[in-house]
């Protein structure tokens, strides 16, 4: 309640601290980890890749390990804070290097993982570390535990984006939107307004089943899956940074941030689902 | 040769200053701690004429202005000079003012002692010449009655005890308690001078015919209200206390009229971020410092944000203010006690006030129903929310809307028994949305409704033994906090209701005159439910390291039951000429059960003792000195005993104060006052952060160390206003093998100065400067990225280690009131931040912790408001 007043009281003093957005990337970012599958059983196979970038940079060397460092219960958190400085020990558990790993879900008990979020999912957490040009990165994503019979969930499945789309003037027609393709990138130039669109599968959203509420007398809710589609790029600002099923349409308007004519603008769309599922998208315009 | 006097009393400025706490039964009380304001100012009805002394001839004009208590009979117990006119005129002007009688002052419907300061002007006038001899034949003079009422201007107030003077005397008469009088006037031309204490002298011209009675009403001017505090009985003494009062209370810069926000302006209490609401005391928690009104807790003053009491100013004789060491009579805080006094409903006729800004609006009503019976409503809405829009963002919208409603009955039952019924309540409703996206999906919603309702009965019965009882019982519902946040699926949600009882119960008998007991109960008890659905870390604390990533999910609810139960007993005792000495001692008693029925049901007491003694010496008539020393305990918070969120074993928290310090009073309106404080908190209760250490854990201590100074000029020639200053630093120590560290509004240095003048002819300015140390903040060190979240977690370095810039700020305020026959009309423009400073009040960051910038705080912000009164 407090922290609302103090969050109204900012907006309406007009505070504006004229930051560059989250949806730019001008250094070394790392936008998304995709786990296929993204809902593993102990012992199970998994395939973890990150999207990142480093703008004008090297290509970061990155690190990928479990920590099985217990998150202290009283602080209800999923992930040790330890874990983020821990170098090494058997709480440690490296699981590989680069873009991409192919590994294997540990075979450890729930207790070593913390507590379940509000989707009743447990967690490990796997750390990141990228490392280029002198700079370190540190970031923690959370690889959902497939728990089979314990929940009555299905497993989760990743909300695949189907492309990335250059929508029309209005009165075109949802029809006429044109697919962003790196082989043929779209040109765009200073002040223009791009309106761009990310649409998923069908299939992306599932329903699954959460508690919420006294289980005494509130039932088990089933709610549809709530896909975020993020937005980032290297120049320019987005309309809206983040996108959904039902209004997937953002515009790029190139005003800020702009690189030399003839250079390349990349372009993400990021995908994220509330039980760790993913996705990622990179397009390229060329600026005129 | 003969002299004619003419005597006109005047009231000085300062209309009204206090007197003995406790009368002819303590004399040795503090003379200047103020209690309550005065709802009923004494009443002159019998004046008695000056011998003028001889020298009057030659030095023409003599003004003696003298002190003069009055007793709660409205007796003159004791006449001083506080400005001599020289020997012979101050004995004459004394041995007149002690056979004055008049009708008692009265504050919270009773009569109390009151001292007041009276201008004695003697003049000289040559005696008009010898009469002619009288003719046999000389046809007598006729006179005709002339019936009068007089009427204080804007409001109507009968004015009793005003001298009326025919031409220049000798006739004269004195109007009663309704404003009447009656005299008879021989025919002719004549000028009728009106003069009180109360009022500008007035003159009035009138002819009168033979054969024809006048019957008139005349409207004179105020002088000034009576505005000044008295000190009514209380049971106990207050170490340190402070008590705001008055019109002009209301009339201070930043408190758009609300005299309950100026109590953030005292000394000791430092300033909330935004200009807020929370009163933070002698560096304890803000929910340390406990709220009553007419003795019944309440759970918040203000609406959201400080923007309003949740109590109209109109309904408050006074707001007492306890920093810390105070007496038995409160508990269950570290940190102070706010005392909201509530008024009798005036019984002189109907008045009320309606009065609008950008704010909200509020009105209110009063008068007699009966000979014993009045009554006083009244109610406030805002309408912030219909301006806000301007503000807000199509992104961003914000809908705060509140109200509060008071409505009293007061039944003089008998001379010895008085019944007071007050009903009064605050709701507040907040809407948010942050859109943040055009999905809907991906929108936030917060909403929130918290309210109080109280229903409290006061019985006051004076016995002839000259023993007082007082009974106040109380039920209430509240939602004291509530609150639901939507982000796409997930649901946070806080939900709290409280059925609220209470009684309190004192009784005060004087034993003989060096000795009175003082004994009473305070009981508090509620049936509280509640229920939380969220992030298992639940609402944050004061010293938290901070965001986490993710994190557990958690549902739980309890219905709590609590029954805080506290006898106390108080001894004032005065062993030598000047010097009070009260031990006193409390026994809290604290009961929590939760989870009944369950395997989780708990059932716990805590008899907890409480001694306290407090002392002041009265080293001459205006020095004196204060000590005080005490135990005091407080239950944890109520979303504790959540076993999900919380610890139900966590045990009550403990705290001793001690306070020492120096009165003065140089002039009867000056007064000034310093002391020192020492606050030793234990077993507060934190985060458990160690392996197998439950959620909360009474692991912290705290320690408040510091001086604060009062220079306090009450109204004087139309002056008020004071300079408060407070030093102090205040730290906690969370685990026992960590370090101290600041606590998170400590402020090194809190300096306000407070000044308004009335110029006359209803204009008057207002200044508030106030200087503050920044409040400590949390460095941030870098960041991690949470992939899932999308979000970066911040890393803290050590808690609260960085300090915010300093706060400075000035602001002004205009009135100018238009006074009419039957009813005044007054408007304001109350302008904060003049100079428009840029304070900080936290850093933003950007979205991964690598940049920030200073937040500030509020910006130029003037309101307007208008006002009418009759």
């Amino acid at each position: 309640m407090k922290r609302l007043i103090l969050v109204a009281a900012v907006v309406v003093c007009g505070c504006n601290d004229n930051f560059d957005p989250a949806s730019l990337v001008a250094g070394l970012r790392l936008l998304q980890v995709k786990a296929d599958p993204p809902d593993v059983a102990p012992g199970e196979a998994v395939t973890m890749t990150a999207t990142f970038a480093n703008p004008g940079g090297s290509v970061p060397a990155i690190t990928w390990d479990a920590c099985l460092l217990p998150p202290p219960p009283a602080t209800g958190q999923s992930v040790n804070q330890d874990c983020i400085t821990l170098e090494g020990g058997d709480q440690l558990v490296r699981l590989g290097t680069g873009g991409s790993i192919a590994t294997t879900m540990p075979m450890i008990g729930l207790e070593s993982v913390g507590l379940p979020d509000q989707t009743n999912g447990f967690y490990l957490p796997v750390r990141l570390r990228l490392e280029a040009d002198g700079k370190r990165l540190t970031a923690f994503y959370s690889l959902r535990i497939f728990l089979g019979a314990l929940t009555p969930n299905s497993r989760n499945m990743n909300p695949t984006l189907m492309g990335i789309y250059k929508v029309p003037a209005a009165d075109a027609g949802a029809d006429a939107q044109v697919m962003l393709d790196d082989t043929a990138p779209l040109e765009v130039h200073e002040k223009e307004e791009v309106p761009l669109r990310a649409l998923l599968t069908p299939d992306a959203t599932e329903t699954y089943v959460i508690f919420d509420g006294d289980p005494r007398t509130t039932p088990p809710r089933t709610v549809d899956e709530t896909v975020r589609v993020s937005w980032y790029t290297t120049a320019g600002t987005f309309s809206n940074e983040a996108t959904g099923v039902a209004r997937p349409d953002t515009t790029l308007t190139l005003d800020k941030h702009l690189p030399a004519p003839g250079s390349t603008i990349d372009i993400w769309t990021i995908s994220r689902d509330e039980r760790g599922g993913g996705d990622a998208l990179h397009r390229r315009l060329i600026f005129r | 040769m003969r002299f004619a006097l003419h005597l006109l009393p005047l009231l000085a400025s300062t209309a009204l200053v206090p007197v003995a706490a406790f009368g002819q039964e303590a004399p040795a009380a503090r003379p200047d701690v103020p209690a309550a304001r005065l709802d009923q100012a004494p009443k002159l009805l019998r004046f008695i004429e000056a011998e003028a002394p001889a020298a009057l001839a030659e030095r023409k004009q003599v003004d003696v202005v003298l002190t003069i208590d009055i007793d709660a009979a409205g007796k003159v117990v004791k006449v001083d000079v506080a400005q001599s006119g020289g020997q012979e005129f101050d004995d004459a002007a004394i041995a007149a003012a002690r056979q004055f009688e008049f009708a008692p002052g009265e504050s919270g419907g009773k009569p109390v002692p009151v001292r007041i300061t009276y201008q004695y002007r003697f003049f000289f006038k040559a005696p008009p010449p010898p009469p002619p001899p009288a003719a046999t034949d000389t046809p007598r003079v006729e006179s005709v009655p002339v019936d009068g009422r007089v009427l204080r201007a804007g409001d109507r107030e009968p004015l009793a005890g005003l001298t009326v003077i025919i031409d220049d005397g000798p006739l004269t008469t004195t109007t009663n308690a309704a404003g009447r009088f009656r005299v008879d006037v021989p025919v002719g031309a004549h000028t009728i001078h009106v003069v009180g204490p109360e009022v500008v002298k007035s003159d009035f011209k009138v002819t009168l015919n033979p054969g024809k009675s006048l019957s008139t009403t005349w409207y004179v001017a105020a002088r000034e209200r009576y505005t000044s505090t008295v000190r009514g009985q209380r049971p106990v003494v207050e170490a340190v206390e402070q008590t705001l009062s008055g019109d002009e209370l209301r009339r201070i810069p930043g408190t758009q009229g609300d005299t309950l926000k100026a109590v953030q302006n005292l000394p000791g209490v430092a300033r909330a971020p935004f200009g807020g609401g929370q009163i933070i005391v002698w560096g304890s928690s803000p929910q340390d410092t406990r709220t009553y009104v007419d003795g019944v807790y309440i759970p918040t003053l203000y609406h959201f944000g400080g923007l309003r009491s949740t109590v109209n100013s109109e309904m408050v004789s006074a707001l007492q203010f306890l920093p810390g060491g105070y007496s038995v009579e409160h508990g269950r805080g570290l940190g102070g006690v706010i005392e909201v006094e509530t008024r009798g409903p005036r019984t002189d006729g109907y008045h009320g006030f309606v009065q609008l800004d950008l704010i909200d609006g509020s009105l209110m009503l009063e008068g007699p129903i009966t000979k014993n019976l009045s009554f006083a409503v009244s109610a406030r809405r805002s309408w912030i929310d219909v301006f806000l829009p301007i503000f807000t963002t199509n992104d961003f919208q914000l809908s705060p809307v509140y109200y509060d409603y008071q409505a009293k009955l007061r039944w003089k039952a008998t001379p010895r028994d008085d019944v007071d019924l007050f009903i009064f309540g605050s709701d507040d409703v907040l809407k948010l949305v942050l859109k943040g996206s055009s999905d809907p999906t991906l929108q936030a919603q917060f909403d929130s409704h918290t309210y109080y309702h109280r229903i409290l009965a006061r019985w006051q019965h004076r016995f002839a033994n000259r023993a007082v009882l007082t009974l106040t019982p109380s039920v209430g519902y509240d939602v004291p906090f509530q609150f639901k946040a939507n982000f796409g699926n997930t649901i946070v949600a806080v939900d709290a209701a409280t059925f609220e009882y209470s009684l309190r119960a004192a009784w005060r008998q004087p034993i003989w005159k060096e000795l009175r007991f003082d004994a009473g109960i305070d009981l508090e008890g509620n049936r509280r439910y509640l229920s939380a659905n969220g992030p298992m870390r639940g609402m944050p604390r004061e010293g938290d390291s901070g965001m986490g990533f993710g994190g557990a999910f958690v549902f739980d609810q309890v219905t709590l039951d609590e029954i805080t139960f506290a006898p106390f007993v108080a001894l004032n005792f005065t062993p030598i000429k000047g010097l009070l000495i009260t031990p006193q001692f409390r026994l809290d008693v604290f009961s929590f059960r939760g989870y009944q029925t369950t395997p989780d049901a708990f059932d716990k007491s805590y008899v907890l003792p409480e001694p306290r003694v407090s002392a002041r010496y009265q080293i001459n008539k205006w020095a004196a000195v204060k000590a005080a020393a005490g135990a005091y305990h407080q239950p944890p918070d109520p979303t504790v005993f959540l076993k999900s969120f919380g610890n139900p074993a966590v045990l009550p928290q403990s705290g001793w104060h001690y306070v020492a310090g120096v009165e003065l009073q140089p002039t009867p309106s000056l007064h000034i006052e310093a002391q020192g404080f020492y606050k030793d908190l234990r077993g507060l209760v934190v985060r458990g952060e160690r392996p197998g250490d439950p959620i909360l854990v009474n692991d912290s201590q705290g320690r408040v160390y510091g001086a604060e100074l009062l220079v306090r000029q009450e109204l004087f020639k139309g002056f008020f206003g004071w300079v408060a200053y407070t030093i102090s630093r205040s730290e906690r120590k969370d685990h026992p093998d960590e370090p101290w560290r600041l606590f998170q509004y400590d402020q090194t240095h809190i300096l306000t100065i407070i000044g308004s003048y009335k110029f006359g002819r209803g204009y008057q300015v207002g200044i508030r400067f106030r200087y503050v140390t920044g409040n400590p903040y949390t460095p941030i060190t870098g960041s991690t990225y949470d992939v899932n979240g999308d979000v970066y977690i911040p890393t803290q370095g050590p808690i609260y280690s960085g300090r915010l810039g300093s706060f400075n700020q000035l602001d002004v305020r205009f009135d100018k009131q238009w006074t009419f026959h039957r009813w005044s009309f007054s408007m304001y423009l109350d302008i904060q931040n003049v100079y428009g400073a840029a304070n900080p009040e936290g850093y933003g960051y950007n979205f991964d912790y690598t940049q920030r910038s200073a937040i500030a705080g509020l910006p130029f912000l003037p309101v307007f408001g208008v006002r009418g009164d009759f």
